[in-house]
Order: structure tokens, then C-alpha cells, then sequence
């Protein structure tokens, strides 16, 4: 047990890093989207004169902004799911449950990591339409919105596991940032 | 046999599987059983192109406008005007609530921001005034739903995006739903004030206070009109004016009101980033779905079975009202609108139902389901907001859903209350 | 059928591209005895615009589909040369290049920059020819464009385009676009007349256009090259053919359905102004620019430029000599 709780405890720690790398990035992204929409809607009025790349340069950064913060908004559990069933089954059950459940979004997660990579390598062919980029770097937004996801999808099954496999596993668990899962999906 | 994906989804769905996940495992894993590999690439690449649009990042801009605002201590000016003008009557401040929650719905495009900034302020303080706590959530949750509805709103601009309509017509177009579903809901906490004795909330204002309530929130409430008299005046589509919406609650919290400190902005650019993020992500697997949707030809076969009920628009209206009310139970607006709206607006069009007015039922109808139980976001936000179970406010708000049904119901039947502001602006023809 | 074929247009059951599918269609199931099947996908049910529907028929998930040049402009950037303006004169001459050794020329390129995966079958048409139009007067002449806001899509050559001419090019989605009218975000386009009419744009004030022809509306016409070439040579005909003869169907609907675009155009209150000859030069001298630009900025831009002009020097030349048979 306590060679798996030393890699899960890594693990955890690479997530929190990474996650913190991504928000650190991403509300920069953010303001730049502004930016470069506000530019555009203030060149086409005051100098008359519409510039090419904001649109298509917006949307990018769009992609980024999205891809490094949606690991840290899965951990928080803030995907919302219905949750009924895990109330009405017994416990066991619903750890088992909640085992396959995160199976199934590796299963997922997994493909879409490795699908995102090779259209990355393809994307040098393609360049962006309004500025001299090839469009891969805009593409490998989504492995790495896929890959840090992936990562903390293996925390978390890791802890499934754990909590099926090893007895008093749960008070030994640190205390982590997923305890709260708060929902922000905002509609 | 392809179409299994649809019973796949909901069972994925029911127990348990997040709704991003499910709308691409159901159909990935009905492709594979096919030997449809050769399609699985096109999920993937449909993520990536759901999301990559320019109409669709009004989405994060409106998102962080409110959030600024709110941050800006923008909801309590806007709050206060509202108990200035209507918080000394029988039932003040849930009539502060709702009108709270109309005022802030011309700012934020979003049903949970509302419940979370008109919650957190006004739950407590209706406790405080006498109120139960879990009417207070009810009343907080069934009002917030009316942000999608007066626009700006997200649900209307993933509507057009997947339908390819004008966003500026569905806002148009929303306008008077929204004050109706207002009006309906003071109606009935008008009669509920007076059976149950509710209590008033202060002394009647005089003009001179109102006048000094209006001067600290006009500011705020410009934005409205900026970011409509924009759109509709021509001078950006929709897109910018959610970009200049971002810009003047900028400046409005920071230097105008000096609300929010510089410091402060990373933190939350960074929180509407990760909610923006949620739904992008949702609506990249929700184009996914509807592809397969297309593949499996489920479509078709779903209005030849509609049509072989009944040719009549307004029976066959009915009955997709009761169905999307359903749909909305489980599933939110978002994702149900674009894996919905393909298959079932087309029916309607064919039959004559003008494409406007059937997203304003579509719309309606699943912004109501956010209220309602067991998957109603807006029940969760208002239950962590208030500290009240979600059964609970579910079941004291079934008096206000009731309302917000029948508003649905003259939607759905009188097409002018979605239609007279876009025909009047020459928007609709 | 031993062969499923999957073909995408982006448009509606109204367009060009539909019908020339239809044809298509017919045609290959009916010469192959139902050895081939066609399933149409109409709109943007499996993938939305040229980039994301070209990366589907590269990966095998799309096994035909239909771009303007505008659409496949990022992954095949010298397919602009058919927006270049004013190079082809008239639907005589953009249909003899068309059919002749221009598009295998452009069939071997792009073959060639995507791994051997997509296969130019066909240019066609779809829609005509791009006008310029407008909210505002009428448009006799370059200097009439000064300082207009004219809509074009997020690409160089048509925004180089409306530069050139003294406008200012904004993007405006198209689902947009009616409203962006009627409230002046921008107050003029270049479309074809079905496209405009198909939209309703005179309601939205669209009234004033002039036919300046600046572009042929070519549609290019894509095939997965693996599935293609994993046909037996009997079939690759049948398909072959039926491109042929999806070109030709693409070649008359527009011209077709043009007729009553104008007449709607013209109950709708719209003005329509044919350039003199002269002031057609004046359109294409102002447009001078857009050649240099695009031999500049596009890799070999120079050699397509030069091989459009040549072709369509080509083609007059032969319809020339055809006129003095024919006319005598
Ligand atoms: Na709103
Ligand atoms: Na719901």
C-alpha cells in the first residue's frame, strides 16, 4: 500500500502542478481574446479598416484557454453527471460504480489524448487562414486539454482502486483538491 | 443497428456517466460494435470543430462580464434599486428577488450565475426577513431561469450556432418571454404574499431614495442596452458586443466603481475560464453527437414516427413541450439543444412554425428544465448557495414551475409573444 | 453495393452542388448496376466547412466532397488562384479550362500535399459569378467602393480583393449577414445571385448590384484517393464519368436557376447595373493588386497564375476560332 500511495501522491502532485501551470496561462489567453476582438471592432470604427487575423486569432486562443484549465474543472467534478443511483445502491456497489464510470471516461479520454497527437502531427500541413502558422499549434491545444485530463482521470481511478483494495486506505489518503466537487458549469 | 447509441446514451447517462463523456462513448462504442471504425476519427474531429467558431465565443465573454459584474458588487446596486421601487410591498424582497434576477439577466447570460449572485445575497436576507429557507431557494432558483431568457444568453447563442440562425433575432425575440415569465412569477408570490402572510421588507422609499438607488445603478444597467442597441443598432454582431460587454464591465468595476482591484482579474478571468471551458467542451460533444445522429439516420426515422401521430402543429407542439420537459429534467439546455434542435426543428419548419418562434419554445422549455429535478444545475447551485437540500427547494418549487409551465404553454400557442420585437425590428419577416 | 460512397455538401437541397449530386448519383449507381451506392449528406451534419470536411475525407470519413476555393484555401492555398479576378472571361472560357489539363494539373498538387489521400475529380460551378452588391447606391465603378464595408469570409485573397477596390473587407458569418445588413454592420457583399436571393438579402436592403463578374464560383469536387484507386479499373471509369457528368449538371444549374434568382431580384426591388466595357477595365485595373499579391504571398503563386492566364488565353483563342466557323 505504501508504494502505491507514494506514486498516487505523486501523481496528485504532478496534477496539482500542471493545473496550476494551465490557470497561469489560460486567464492570459483570456485577455487577449478581448483584446483582440475589442481591436477589431475599434479598427473597423475609428480607422475604418478591418483587420484580417483577430476573428481566426480570437478562436485560437479560445482553444488554449479552454484546454488548460478543463483538467482542473474536471477535478473539481465540475462535468456534472446525475448522481441519483450512487444514493440508492449500496456502498460497495457504488464504489464499484463509480470504478466503472471512470474506466469508461479513460476509455474515452485515452482515445481522444492519442487522436488529438496525430492530428497535431498532421496539422503542419495546414496553416492558419489571417496569420503564417501552421494550424498544429493550434491543434495541440486538444492533446493537452485530453492528456492533463487523462492524468487526472488516473488519479482519480487510482483512488477508486485504492479505496477497494487496501483497508484504512482512505484515512491515508492526503487531503486533496478534488473533496468539493462544486459544479460551475453555467448556462 | 447503429441507432442502439440512443438507449446506450441514456443508460450511460442514468447511471451516472458525466454528460460529456456519455455523448461520446455511446456513439464511439455503437461505431466499433458496427465495424464503423473508419467514422470514429470524425467524434474527434467534431470536438475540435464544435468548438472552434466565432459565434460561440460570445459564450466566455458573456460569462466573464457577469462574473466581473458580480464581482463588482454590481448585484447589490442592482438589488437595492430593485427593494427601492418594490421591497415595501407584501412580499417585498421575493419580489426584489425576481426583479433582481431580470435586471441581472441583461447582464449575464447564464441561469447559474444568477442563482449564485442573487442567492448568495438574497437567501440569507429573506431568512433573516422571515422567510423559509427553502422558500427563499425556490424562489431564487425558479426566477434565475428567466437569465437565459432575456438576453444576453448563452442557450440562444448555442440555438443559432447549431441551427444557423441570427443571434440577434433570438434575442430580440426573448425579450418579452422573459418579462412575461417575470410578471407570472411576481403574480403568483403576490398571491402566495397574501394566503401566507408574507412579510414586507422595509418602508415605502420615497422618490428622492429611489432617485439615489437609480443613480448607483444605472451604470450597470446601461449594459443592456449596449449590449442590444449594439447588436441591433447595427454597430457589432453579437460576438463583439459580448467582447464590449467584457470592456465596459472592465472599466466599470475597476476604475469607474473601483469594486474589483487589478490584483484580482487573473483569479477571475481564470474561474469564467474553467466554466466557459465546461461548456465548450460540452457542446464539442454534443456536434459529435448529433453526427451520429445524421449517420444513423436517427432523424428521419424519429419525424417520419412524429408525423405518422399527427399534422397538426399545435397538438404535435404540445406533445414536444411535455417531451422537452422531460428531456430537460435530465439532461441541460445546452447539450440537448444541439443534439435536439436538428432533428426537431425541421419538422416544425416544414409545418410552418417560423424558425424563431420554435427556438423560443425549444429554449423556454429547456431553460425551465434547469430548474427542475433530478438534474436541474440551477437546483444544485441554489442548494450549495443556500445550504438547503436540493429535495427540498424541488419541492417548493414546484408552485413557480407550475407558472413557468404555463408560460411555456402561451410561448408555444401565441407565436407574437416571441415574434412582435423581431418583426417590429425588421429581424424576422 | 460493394461500394459505399459518402458524399458532403456544405450547402442546401437548393444549390448547384445538390444537383450536380443527384446526378452524380444516378448516374454511378445506374452504370455500375448498383455496384456502387451514393449516400448524400447534405449540410453540415458530419463536418461544417472546408477545412474540417477536407481533414474527414483525408482520415477516410468523408469519401466526397465539394469545396469553393475559399474553403480549401488553408490546407491547399494556391486553389486561390480561382478567385482570382477577372482572369476568366466568361462561362465559355472557365468551362473549357475546366474540363481540360488546368485541373489535373491541380489534381497531381494536391495529391501531392496530402500524402496522396485527396483527388481534385472535377472543378464545377456553383452559383455563377461574384458580384459586388450593396445597401447603399449604385456601383459604376471602383472609386464608387471608397470606404464601403464590404462582408467577405475569414480568407486573403477576397479581403486583398475588396482592398484593392478601396473598401474595407469585414467577416461577418453568414448566418449573420441578413441582420449585419439591415442594421449596416456592413453594407455590401460579393455573392452570387442565387446565394443572395437565396437568403433573402433584398429584404435586408441588398438592392444595388452590379455585374462585374469578379470571380467564377468554381466548386471543387474531391475523392478519398484510396478508395478511388481500391476500385477495379471498370468502376473508377463509372465514377470518372460521373464526375463528367456531375460537371456538366454544375455547369447549366446555375445558369438555370439564375433566371428566376433575377426576376425575384428584381420584384424585390433590386437595381442591377452592367459595367461598360471601359469601366469593366477600370474594375480590373484597380484589381492589379490582388495579382501581385497572390504571387507574392503563395507558394508557386506565380507558376498558377501564369497557368490560369495561359489556359484561359487558350480556351478564347479556340472559341475564337470556333466563332469564325460558326458565325460564317
Ligand atoms: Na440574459
Ligand atoms: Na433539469
Amino acid at each position: 500500500m505504501n508504494a502505491y500511495l507514494f506514486i498516487l501522491t505523486g501523481l496528485r502532485k504532478l496534477n496539482t502542478g500542471l493545473i496550476r501551470i494551465g490557470h497561469s496561462i489560460a486567464w492570459i489567453c483570456v485577455a487577449l481574446m478581448v483584446a483582440s476582438i475589442l481591436l477589431q471592432v475599434v479598427f473597423r470604427y475609428v480607422f475604418n479598416n478591418a483587420l484580417p487575423w483577430p476573428e481566426e486569432a480570437a478562436r485560437a486562443l479560445m482553444i488554449w484557454m479552454m484546454a488548460l484549465v478543463a483538467a482542473g474543472a474536471y477535478r473539481q467534478g465540475s462535468f456534472v453527471a446525475i448522481e441519483m443511483l450512487h444514493d440508492f445502491i449500496p456502498r460497495a456497489a457504488a464504489r464499484l460504480l463509480r470504478l466503472f464510470l471512470h474506466v469508461c471516461a479513460l476509455v474515452v479520454l485515452y482515445y481522444l489524448f492519442t487522436l488529438g497527437l496525430e492530428y497535431f502531427q498532421r496539422g503542419f500541413r495546414t496553416r492558419a487562414a489571417s496569420f503564417d502558422l501552421p494550424r498544429a499549434w493550434i491543434y495541440l491545444a486538444m492533446p493537452v486539454c485530453f492528456g492533463t485530463m487523462l492524468l487526472v482521470n488516473i488519479e482519480m481511478l487510482m483512488k477508486d482502486v485504492g479505496l477497494l483494495l487496501f483497508k484504512g486506505f482512505a484515512s491515508r489518503l492526503p487531503e486533496g483538491e478534488d473533496s468539493h466537487p462544486t459544479p460551475v458549469v453555467s448556462e | 443497428m447503429l441507432i442502439l447509441f440512443l438507449p446506450l446514451f441514456l443508460i450511460l447517462l442514468l447511471i451516472g456517466l458525466p454528460v460529456f463523456f456519455a455523448t461520446l462513448l455511446a456513439p464511439g462504442a455503437m461505431l466499433v460494435w458496427e465495424g464503423m471504425d473508419r467514422d470514429l476519427p470524425l467524434l474527434f474531429r467534431n470536438i475540435y470543430n464544435g468548438i472552434d467558431s466565432f459565434p460561440l465565443m460570445a459564450i466566455p465573454f458573456f460569462m466573464l462580464a457577469g462574473e466581473l459584474m458580480n464581482q463588482g458588487g454590481i448585484t447589490l446596486r442592482l438589488v437595492h434599486f430593485s427593494q427601492s421601487f418594490i421591497g415595501h410591498v407584501r412580499g417585498g424582497l421575493a419580489h426584489v428577488n425576481i426583479m433582481s434576477s431580470m435586471l441581472f439577466a441583461g447582464l449575464s447570460g447564464s441561469a447559474v450565475a444568477d442563482t449564485s449572485a442573487i442567492g448568495s445575497m438574497l437567501i440569507p436576507a429573506m431568512e433573516k426577513n422571515g422567510y423559509k429557507r427553502k422558500f427563499a431557494a425556490a424562489i431564487t432558483a425558479a426566477s434565475s431561469v428567466i437569465g437565459p431568457i432575456i438576453p444576453p444568453s448563452g442557450i440562444m447563442i448555442i440555438y443559432a450556432y447549431t441551427m444557423e440562425i441570427s443571434v440577434a433575432a433570438l434575442f430580440a425575440a426573448g425579450l418579452v418571454p422573459g418579462v412575461l415569465m417575470g410578471g407570472a412569477l411576481m403574480a403568483v408570490t403576490a398571491i402566495m404574499a397574501k394566503k401566507y402572510d408574507f412579510p414586507v421588507a422595509s418602508e415605502k422609499h420615497t422618490w428622492r431614495q429611489r432617485a439615489g438607488s437609480t443613480r448607483k445603478a444605472i451604470l450597470p444597467l446601461l449594459t443592456p442596452v449596449i449590449i442590444l442597441g449594439g447588436i441591433l443598432g447595427g454597430i457589432f454582431t453579437p460576438t463583439e458586443a459580448s467582447a464590449v460587454a467584457v470592456g465596459y464591465a472592465l472599466v466599470l468595476s475597476v476604475w469607474v466603481m473601483r469594486t474589483v482591484k487589478v490584483s484580482e482579474l487573473p483569479a477571475i478571468f481564470t474561474r469564467s475560464a474553467k466554466a466557459s471551458a465546461v461548456v465548450l467542451l460540452l457542446v464539442g460533444s454534443a456536434i459529435t453527437f448529433k453526427t451520429v445522429v445524421s449517420l444513423s439516420h436517427a432523424a428521419e426515422s424519429l419525424a417520419f414516427w412524429v408525423l405518422s401521430i399527427s399534422e397538426v402543429p399545435y397538438i404535435l407542439l404540445f406533445m414536444i413541450n411535455i417531451m422537452l420537459f422531460i428531456i430537460g429534467m435530465f439532461l441541460d439546455a445546452g447539450p440537448a439543444i444541439i443534439i435536439l434542435g436538428p432533428i426537431l426543428a425541421p419538422i416544425f419548419i416544414e409545418l410552418g412554425v417560423d424558425p424563431v418562434h420554435f427556438a423560443m419554445i425549444m429554449s423556454v422549455n429547456l431553460t425551465v428544465g434547469l430548474a427542475t429535478p433530478p438534474m436541474g444545475l440551477v437546483l444544485f447551485v441554489a442548494s450549495s448557495v443556500s445550504g438547503e437540500r436540493v429535495e427540498s427547494i424541488a419541492k417548493a418549487i414546484l408552485p413557480f414551475l407550475a407558472v413557468e409551465i404555463a408560460v411555456i404553454f402561451l410561448i408555444t400557442f401565441v407565436p407574437e409573444v416571441s415574434l412582435t420585437v423581431p418583426k417590429w425590428l425588421g429581424l424576422v419577416k | 453495393a460493394d461500394y459505399n460512397l459518402r458524399a458532403v455538401a456544405n450547402s442546401n437541397e437548393n444549390d448547384e452542388d445538390y444537383d450536380g449530386l443527384v446526378v452524380f448519383k444516378d448516374f454511378v449507381e445506374s452504370r455500375s448496376n448498383g455496384r456502387i451506392a451514393v449516400d448524400l449528406y447534405i449540410g453540415t451534419q458530419l463536418c461544417a466547412n472546408g477545412t474540417e470536411c477536407l481533414q474527414a475525407l483525408e482520415d477516410g470519413s468523408v469519401d466526397i466532397y465539394i469545396s469553393t476555393s475559399g474553403g480549401a484555401a488553408n490546407m491547399y492555398p494556391y486553389v486561390q488562384v480561382l478567385d482570382l479576378p477577372y482572369v476568366l472571361r466568361d462561362d465559355r472560357v472557365a468551362e473549357t479550362v475546366f474540363q481540360g489539363d488546368f485541373t489535373r494539373e491541380m489534381r497531381d498538387a494536391i495529391l501531392e500535399d496530402s500524402d496522396e489521400r485527396v483527388r481534385l475529380m472535377t472543378i464545377g460551378n456553383t452559383g455563377g459569378w461574384r458580384n459586388f452588391a450593396n445597401t447603399e447606391k449604385t456601383i459604376q465603378e471602383p472609386d464608387d467602393m471608397e470606404g464601403m464595408k464590404i462582408r467577405t469570409i475569414v480568407a486573403d485573397l477576397p479581403q486583398e480583393l475588396v482592398k484593392a477596390m478601396g473598401a474595407s473587407p469585414t467577416p461577418i458569418p453568414w448566418p449573420e449577414l441578413f441582420t449585419s445588413f439591415q442594421t449596416g454592420v456592413v453594407e455590401g457583399s460579393k455573392n452570387g445571385i442565387t446565394d443572395v436571393m437565396g437568403m433573402k438579402f433584398p429584404e435586408a436592403g441588398l438592392k444595388h448590384m452590379t455585374l462585374d463578374g469578379h470571380a467564377y464560383m468554381a466548386a471543387l469536387w474531391y475523392m478519398n484517393n484510396e478508395v478511388f484507386m481500391d476500385m477495379p479499373e471498370d468502376l473508377r471509369r463509372v465514377v470518372v464519368d460521373g464526375f463528367d457528368a456531375l460537371q456538366q449538371a454544375t455547369f447549366a444549374s446555375p445558369k438555370r436557376k439564375s433566371i428566376q434568382a433575377y426576376q425575384d431580384f428584381a420584384e424585390a426591388g433590386g437595381e442591377l447595373y452592367v459595367p461598360t466595357l471601359e469601366e469593366k477595365e477600370q474594375f480590373r485595373e484597380a484589381a492589379a493588386p490582388v495579382y501581385t499579391w497572390f504571387q507574392e504571398n503563395i507558394e508557386d503563386g506565380e507558376k498558377w497564375y501564369n497557368l490560369l492566364a495561359s489556359e484561359a488565353e487558350e480556351a478564347e483563342e479556340a472559341i475564337e476560332a470556333q466563332y469564325e466557323q460558326d458565325l460564317m
